[in-house]
Formats: C-alpha cells, structure tokens, sequence
C-alpha cells in the first residue's frame, strides 16, 4: 500500500505543480501582445486594412501587390473568401466606395456572384490623372444622391409561410419601373437601425432586397441617404382569422420608386 | 523529496504546455498592437491611398486606428527617417503629402514639397 499512497503523493503534487506551471505561463506573466503582425488583427480592424488595400488596388491595378498585402493581412488571395469578407464589411457599414474597389478586387481574383455582381462593376474610386477615355461600367450601381426622390408605390401584406418568420421584401426601381441594384436602404426600429443593399440576391432582380423580422418588433424601411417616402409600422405580427393556422406571421412587400 | 518533484515536474509540464504545446495564439489584436514596423507599412499605405484619392478625412479616420497620441508627428519622424535611410523616393513623397495634408512641414520635406506629391500611385509602396 505505501507505494500507492508515494503514487497518490506524486500525482497531487503533479497535479499541483502543472496548476503553478499553467498559473505562472497564463497568468502571472501575462501575454503581452506586442510586435503582432496584421493577420492577428481583429476582424472590424482587419476589414479597415483590407478596404485600404482595395482603395490601393482601385489606384495601382496592381494584382499581385494587392495578393501580398491580402497575405500579409491573413486573407486567402482568393476572390471567394475576399468576396465573404466584403460582405462582413457591408453589413460593419463599409464606405460604399470602398466596397466597390474591393469587389473589384475580389472579382480580378476570379470572383463573380452575389455581393459583386452589385458593387464589382462600379468606377473605381480614385482620381486618376488626365484620363483619357474612362471605361463605362457595364451594370452601373446606382447610388441615390439627394436630388432624387423615391416615393413608396406599394406596400403590401401577405401570409408568410407556414411557420416561417415574417420578412420585408424590398424593391427598388427607377423611373421607368426597373429594378435598381446597389441601393442602400434605411431600416430602423425602436431600439436599432441597420443598412442593407438591393441587388445581393440577383435571382431575384436587381432592385431586390430582404430582411427578416423579429416577433414583436415594428419597422420603418425608405432608400438611404436621399429623399424618400418612409413605409412604417411593418411588422409580423398577425391578427387572428386573417391567414391559414399554419401560418404565424405576415410578410410585406415595399416597392420604392424613383420619382420623375 | 516525492512532493518537490511532483511539483517541480508539474511545473515543468505547466510550462511546457502553457508556452510551447498550447502556445499564445495572437488573434484579435489591434492596430496598437501592430509592430513598429507594420504600424509604419500601414502609415506609408494610408499615405499612398492619400496620394490617389486626396480624402484627408478618411486618411485621418485611418490613422487614427494606431492610437498615437502625435500621429502628424510621427509621420515626420518617419520622413527623417526614410530620408536619412534613402528608401524609396515615391514613398517619401506619399508621406510628404500626408504630413503637409496634416499641417506638418518640416525641412526635410521642403525638396519633395517642391516637386508635387505624386498625383497617381507608381511602383513603390509595401
């Protein structure tokens, strides 16, 4: 029995020993984060590092010193994962220039869909030197500026499907009723506010935009950053007897219009 | 004797795991965090996209993410120090840029002032 109570002795004194040791490396010399290279960034940080990357890349068009400087920030050099990290951007509201250089760099990197196919065909921002002739872009986003006017043509209210949460369906066009991609829309509600674009889900037009709501929460949708029609008090909850049991709550369609 | 090397062993394996079998990973850092190094690639890039699009503002929103207390001062500092090292002249020019952008003029800036701060990007920054 003695050399079971020397091994109980050896492995509590272990056990205590490797507790000091783990104490002392974790604790009591605290890590220290200095010298830390750019990849080490926080995502929020990392995203203003990489926007100052697609700006350089807007002004060099230089793909290869785009491609080190993504490395050295820690992002894959392919146009896929840029693509994800500029959505993560949008949604942190990146600077919608910005946005675009980097889809465009995202794009060069053989990137295509989605976020890009909104912001990856825009002018570049930079301001180059005596141009010549500027390419025209082929789909050109549209940026409202605030001499324009969208006015809220419909807004409509219908039965969300069986057991699925209510959404706003958000559609923008121009003059002659065509959708418009790339549109910053406004959402707020009583206790937040968010930003998001038309255009990211292009299977469902250009000028297409969603959000799902959450139960109990009342919303205000227009087009950002410009004039524009407010559509208010949107939200999913469901008066009895109006739609089938199965279904919970409503869903609504706002479609904005630019005004001639 | 039993006791002090368990303890002396655990320590060990304390040691061993905290500092190389688990090492630190370094995630979520910041800017300040940044190598002196980096934090001045960072610098010469905000110059350099500075350079392109002439947004001052947006250079100094940059700028402020180092969180040092003089940055306009720094930027100085780095031209003497570039200067005095002879790197790369198209980077210099971009910090001059910046540094007159920012209210600094110093000496050492007075032969690049001369001559405008490039107006497009060319082969020279990180």
């Amino acid at each position: 029995m003695k050399w079971q109570r020397r091994a109980i002795v050896l492995a509590l004194a272990l056990a205590a020993g490797l507790a000091v040791g783990l104490l002392f490396a974790w604790g009591l010399v605290p890590v220290a984060y200095q010298n830390t290279a750019p990849e080490s960034l926080e995502p929020q940080q990392k995203l203003v590092y990489l926007a100052l990357v697609g700006d350089l890349y807007a002004a060099e068009g230089d793909l290869g010193r785009a491609k080190l400087r993504l490395s050295d920030l820690g992002v894959e050099t392919d146009g896929s994962t840029l693509a994800g990290s500029i959505e993560q951007y949008l949604d942190s509201g990146g600077r919608t220039e910005e946005v675009s250089n980097l889809a465009r760099l995202a794009q060069d990197l053989g990137a295509s869909g989605g976020v890009l196919s909104v912001f990856g065909s825009t002018p570049k921002v930079s301001t180059p030197v005596a141009s010549e002739t500027a390419p025209i872009p082929p789909t050109p986003v549209v940026t409202p500026t605030a001499g324009l006017t969208f006015r809220l043509v419909e807004r409509t209210a219908t039965c969300a499907p069986a057991r699925q949460p209510g959404t706003i369906v958000v559609r923008v066009r121009d003059v002659g009723g065509n959708g418009m991609a790339g549109v910053k829309i406004a959402v707020s509600w009583a206790t937040g506010q968010d930003r998001f674009y038309t255009g990211l889900r292009p299977e469902l037009g250009p000028g297409y935009a969603d959000l799902q709501m959450s139960p109990g929460v009342e919303y205000e949708v227009s087009v950002a950053d410009t004039k524009s029609d407010v559509a208010r008090g949107l939200t999913a909850e469901l008066a009895a007897g109006v739609c089938p049991t199965t279904s919970l709550n409503l869903d609504w369609e706002v479609v904005f219009q630019l005004a001639p | 004797m039993l006791i002090v090397a368990g303890l002396a062993a655990g320590i060990g394996l304390g040691l061993l795991f905290g500092w190389v079998v688990w090492p630190v990973s370094y995630t979520n850092t910041t800017f300040t965090n940044l190598s002196t190094a980096d934090k001045e690639t960072y610098i010469v890039l905000v110059a350099a996209a500075y350079a392109s699009d002439h947004d001052l503002e947006k250079a100094k929103t940059r700028l402020e993410w180092l969180e040092a207390p003089n940055v306009p001062q720094w930027v100085a500092e780095l031209i003497d120090q570039y200067v005095a090292e002879r790197r790369n002249e198209i980077d210099i020019g971009y910090l001059v840029g910046l540094a007159h952008a920012l209210g600094v003029d110093t000496g050492q800036m007075a032969p690049y002032l001369g001559t405008a701060a490039p107006s497009s990007l060319q082969d020279s920054s990180p």
